[in-house]
């Protein structure tokens, strides 16, 4: 689990400057905006979560994963999207830099998050029996982490 | 910039760092790499673009994991039944014209298809 840590700081890094590369453009997304990199951050979630979708039933069309694995691993995504999907539905709410209540419910949805990703994680990914299976879908995991830590600023500052 | 190349790189001096680190570099910078692509897609969208573009690919994806959902768990659930129909309008002119007879309910769905 540390490990995975280690591997996800240095990531969060890359995505970081990544996502600050870009140029302002008129009305564009403001890259010193925490608001902004959460935003970016949440979108990037939901497409690793289609992507692990996809990795999800090519493992079972391959035999790599038996029905009841995927079975799981579906639920655990369904879990995770659901948070994301609410996550994302209260940013777009906000009219203005948030005050202490609306980070406390931010914060609250935020952990769901969290919360879905290590379960998704724990006794999901690193549970399945074949080692190919485990590692390509611990690389979303990882992915997904990543992103998850850029969020976590916002919700801090 | 070739980032898929650039993050294998970092995740190998990671690894002489701490050797034991778990996970594999290809498919992490390829995953990394996809996400990093599709951040640059974010480029000149406003915050609320991005997260339209959110909420879609997470509706999306909601759709695709309920099929599997449906499909794992083994046979869809029966269909509703049909409402009953209405009845016909009262007949006019004459005396004492009789009410019309009921329409016909709709028949029930189908259930999923069982695996």
């Amino acid at each position: 689990m540390r490990n995975i840590r280690i591997t996800a700081v240095g990531l969060v890094l890359v995505l970081s400057l990544a996502s600050m590369s870009f140029k302002c453009g008129g009305g564009s997304c403001a890259d010193n905006s925490p608001l902004c990199s959460s935003a970016r951050a949440a979108d990037a979630i939901a497409k690793s979560i289609g992507e692990a979708n996809t990795v999800k039933r090519e493992l079972a069309r391959q035999g790599k994963i038996t029905s009841a694995e995927e079975l799981k691993l579906t639920q655990q995504l369904l879990r995770l999207n659901t948070a994301d999907k609410a996550f994302v539905r209260r940013l777009k709410a906000l009219n203005a830099a948030p005050d202490a209540a609306t980070k406390q419910q931010l914060t609250s949805l935020f952990n769901e998050v969290t919360a879905a990703l290590d379960d998704l994680n724990t006794s999901g990914v690193l549970g399945l029996q074949d080692q190919g299976a485990r590692d390509r879908l611990t690389a979303i995991v990882t992915a997904i982490r990543a992103s998850v830590q850029i969020i976590q600023p916002f919700l801090n500052s | 910039m070739d980032f898929v190349l650039l993050i294998s790189q970092l995740l190998n001096v990671l690894r002489t760092i701490k050797p034991d680190l778990g996970g594999d570099n290809t498919l992490i910078a390829t995953a990394v790499g996809n996400i990093i692509a599709y951040i640059q897609q974010q480029n000149g969208l406003t915050t609320k673009q991005i997260l339209d573009r959110a909420g879609a690919q997470l509706d999306a994806n909601e759709i695709e994991l309920l099929a599997d959902l449906a499909r794992l768990q083994g046979g869809g659930s029966g269909g509703t039944g049909g409402t009953g129909g209405t009845g016909g309008s009262a007949g006019s002119g004459g005396s004492t014209g009789t009410g019309g007879t009921g329409g016909t309910g709709s028949s029930g769905g189908t259930g999923g298809g069982g695996q």
